[in-house]
């Protein structure tokens, strides 16, 4: 398509009002580029257009246009759109929003340091707040602590006081390796309860590895009652158990976890009764 | 002048504004239903969002006017999606899209003293084809749809009315 078909084609009036596929508007800019004629043709569309448009309003008076072109160059620095006011109305407005730019600036600082106080505050209250919650929780445990410390006590005193209980005190076996003659071990078994406990003891500590285990001897079975350590000699006021019958009772040292069943050459204490 | 305008050359933009924003306005009060207030604002609006965007404008998808007149006639368009100016319209069951097309039903109507009446120069046909590729954006095969008419017609109906015209603008 040379330049005249081109230029009577059409295209160059879809051109202007950009209607064209892309590939065509692509084909008219190079044109343009190419030759000042359809250049000249295109300026010449576009006026037309320019001026067909203009008919359509009311044109702007200079003043406004020259209002619009001030808002926008500032709105280019402020970031923000002015109204198109006549010039008197909006030396007024510019004075006013000077005062009132002024009125929010010291708003603006004041709510600032409220922010800043009230901030401070909030973390002051904030911190004497967890501190208080970190005590509560504390009181809490303790206080769950020693809850079961007194039910354990309760539960021993009421076996120790009955006169149905037990009193069994198991001395050491001569020979053994673990236990000496100071070594003794005393517990109540009250058995309307079945409820059995160590009331007091004197065992050597054993290695980590190591603990003691307690058995009830009932004819020729050993009943497991359990394992537990010893700390400064005693046992844990905690340990308790429950056994029906027993005849007497034996305490072995075992790896720790305890035994299925007893180690007879690291029986060390033991009671019949 | 693109070249000034991207360097921020604000002289350059005083120029283009001058040259450009009635016509501008004529469209965006025609999307608007001539509220002369809220196209003034639209106007004011569009052009500093040309000033702004200068650095996106592609010479190889259309002129400068075509692609400010995009941008003008879109917010135009966005602001008759707002609520205010539906209720103003007391349309809001209507889209944009529809209200717009409805505005563009050619119906005798007198102009607004004052106003040339350049559309007087124009035949109805040619108007209508004039407005749908410029006012409402539409491509040429859009337009023949629209219109009813094929696309052939539509260019040749398009140059003729801009003859028609440039016979009284610029020879």
């Amino acid at each position: 398509m040379n330049v005249t078909e081109l230029i009577s084609s059409g295209k160059l009036e879809l051109y202007v009002a950009g209607s064209l596929p892309s590939d065509e508007m692509k084909e008219v800019a190079d044109a343009i580029a190419r030759h000042p004629e359809v250049a000249e043709e295109v300026n010449r569309i576009e006026a037309a257009m320019v001026a067909l448009y203009a008919s359509y309003a009311q044109p702007l008076s200079t003043e406004e246009m020259n209002n619009q072109v001030r808002a926008i160059l500032r709105s280019e620095s402020d970031h923000s759109l002015l109204p198109v006011t006549p010039p008197a109305k909006q030396a007024r407005l510019i004075s006013m929003s000077r005062f009132a730019v002024a009125a929010m600036v010291t708003g603006l600082v004041l709510s600032l340091a409220l922010a800043g106080y009230l901030g401070m505050q909030y973390n002051r209250l904030r911190d004497e707040v967890a501190g208080i919650r970190g005590r509560q929780e504390q009181m809490v445990q303790e206080n769950d602590k020693l809850k079961k410390e007194s039910q354990i006590l309760e539960t021993r005193f009421n076996v120790m006081k009955d006169i149905l209980t037990k009193r069994v005190e198991l001395k050491f076996i001569p020979g053994n390796k673990f236990t000496s003659d100071n070594s003794f071990i005393v517990v109540y078994w009250h058995p309307p309860s079945q409820k059995l406990m160590v009331a007091n003891a004197q065992l050597p500590d054993l290695p980590t590895n190591e603990q003691y285990q307690l058995w009830a001897l009932l004819g020729n079975q050993q009943v497991d009652l359990g394992v537990f350590d010893t700390r400064n000699g005693q046992v844990p006021p905690e340990f308790m158990k429950n056994i029906n019958a027993a005849q007497g009772f034996a305490v072995t040292v075992e790896p720790r976890g305890g035994s299925k069943t007893p180690t007879l050459s690291n029986i060390c204490m033991m009671a019949k009764m | 002048m693109v070249f000034r305008l991207r360097n921020g050359d604000e002289a350059a933009f005083t120029v283009l504004y001058r040259q450009y924003a009635n016509a501008l306005l004529g469209i965006i009060g025609k999307v608007l239903d001539g509220d002369i207030e809220l196209s003034k604002e639209v106007l004011q609006e569009g052009m500093l969002k040309v000033w702004k965007n200068i650095n996106s404008y592609d010479s190889t998808k259309g002129t400068l006017f075509t692609w400010m007149l995009n941008i003008c006639r879109n917010m135009a368009i966005d602001k008759t999606r707002s609520r205010s100016f539906k209720n103003q319209q007391k349309n809001e069951s209507m889209d944009a899209k529809a209200w717009l097309e409805n505005k563009f039903q050619y119906q005798p109507q007198p102009e607004t003293i004052g106003v040339v009446k350049m559309l007087d120069i124009l035949q109805p046909s040619q108007r209508e084809v004039v407005d749908t590729i410029y006012m409402l954006g539409y491509s040429h095969s859009e337009a023949a749809e629209r219109l009813q008419i094929p696309v052939g017609t539509v260019k040749t109906r398009l140059r003729s009315a801009i003859l028609e015209l440039r016979k009284h603008f610029n020879e």
